[in-house]
């Protein structure tokens, strides 16, 4: 029993790229002897794959170096299952390794050109992350008395969250109210914001909670971590 | 590099399984240009496409083991990183991943030209292009799998992880969708198609 039109023609683009069974072939050439239609979307489909190729071989190639991280992330993975104790350096990382990667995305995705003063803002405001945080993690813990001030400690959990540029504020003030979150502080240099949560940070699941649902609307929240 | 043979492929994972650096090294070189262009053409970002290689690359290294053979090399390999794409992609533009067959917005419009018909020139190969980057995701995976991956309709469906009968819809739907874009741009259809 031969195929009818429609079949063949759903079976062109295997037929161009030549991965048809025995059969299927043989069915699609004799079909193609009598119908002119599936002759023209041969050629369509043929001049169609030249584009598709022509646009793949003019892709950007990856790093030459790509080899030797892909062995140094095996080896710090392999390093941390046999001695768990050790954290890997993104784990050690924490936020500052969450936020190198966006940062990295954000310069990725901004539109071409970018201001040099901005790429210096940019620049800027990590390196003072980066030293700020350096600074904490290898300084001393304070030393408290009796008689001085009580040591501040956070009462409501906090996120930083980077809106959307084309956010409106209504779409904004809804997201908030979603997570009953509260505006404490920012916008910085790269448009960060502080928000505030009505519960204990130490509430974690509940919070990791809260930024998977802002991570649910991409077209407002560019940014949510903790 | 010379083009490799399935069984070949098999080999080094199951090499690689037993902790082999060369073989596994082997099966970076052969899969690195296509993966990676792969990977770009889902996702239009060399960063995110490289980090994307990488991850697929580790997923390899990690779940030789698991390989039984069952699948082509290829494919599941490509299975890997099909995956990978996708769920980055959920988070970034979920709108394109979603975005299914029955889902043709405003696109359709089947009484247009061919849209190969349209490249015979720079310009028109470019609008092909920015066509291609607007359809869905799992529409624009079974176009580059079938025109540059070389992959068959079975193979395609074992790499999606659905039947064969919706690689084929996808495809009806991908050109449709083709169609419908380069339309609406006001292209019309050459005589006597490409040459």
């Amino acid at each position: 029993m031969t195929m009818e039109h429609r079949e063949v023609l759903t079976l062109l683009p295997w037929y161009i790229n030549e991965t048809l069974t025995d059969l299927e072939h043989q069915e699609v050439e004799g079909h193609l002897t009598d119908c002119a239609d599936c002759r023209r979307e041969i050629e369509s489909l043929k001049a169609l794959q030249q584009n598709i190729v022509e646009q793949n071989e003019a892709a950007p190639a990856p790093s030459p170096s790509l080899l030797t991280e892909i062995w140094e992330r095996i080896e710090e993975n392999e390093a941390a299952q046999s001695h768990p104790e050790q954290q890997t350096l993104r784990e050690k990382m924490g936020w500052i390794g969450r936020f190198h990667e966006w940062l990295g995305e954000f310069i990725s995705s901004v539109r071409q050109p970018f201001p040099q003063a901005a790429y210096a803002a940019i620049a800027a405001e990590f390196i003072l992350i980066v030293g700020l945080v350096g600074l904490l993690w290898t300084a001393p813990t304070r030393l408290t008395t009796l008689s001085g001030p009580a040591p501040q400690i956070e009462t409501q959990a906090r996120l930083t969250i980077a809106f959307h540029p084309e956010a409106t504020e209504l779409q904004i003030r809804n997201i908030l109210k979603k997570i009953d979150g509260v505006i404490v502080g920012g916008p910085s240099v790269l448009g960060l914001y502080q928000v505030e949560l009505k519960i204990p940070p130490q509430q974690t699941v509940e919070v990791e909670k809260r930024v998977k649902l802002l991570k649910q609307y991409p077209e407002v929240i560019r940014f949510a971590g903790i | 590099m010379a083009e490799t043979t399935a069984d070949q492929e098999a080999a080094w994972i199951r090499q690689v399984a037993e902790g082999s650096r060369e073989a596994f090294e082997q099966i970076f070189h052969a899969y690195k240009p296509r993966l990676f262009r792969y990977l770009f053409r889902l996702t239009a970002d060399p960063a995110a496409s490289e980090e994307l290689l990488s991850d697929v690359i580790v997923a390899v290294w990690k779940g030789a083991k698991t390989y039984r053979g069952e699948a082509k090399p290829s494919t599941w390999i490509f299975g890997i990183a099909h995956h990978k794409a996708i769920n980055l992609l959920r988070k970034r533009r979920p709108e394109m991943v979603e975005l299914e067959d029955n889902d043709l917005q405003e696109l359709e419009d089947t009484q247009q030209a061919r849209p190969e018909d349209l490249i015979i020139q720079k310009e028109l190969k470019e609008k092909i292009e920015q066509a291609l980057l607007r359809l869905s995701v799992s529409h624009r995976a079974v176009i580059e799998m079938t025109f540059y991956q070389g992959f068959s309709c079975q193979e395609i469906a074992e790499i999606l992880g659905c039947p064969v009968s919706t690689v084929k819809t996808r495809m009806f739907y991908a050109r449709r969708q083709l169609q419908g874009i380069l339309g609406k741009w006001g292209e019309g259809t050459p005589k006597g198609g490409i040459r």
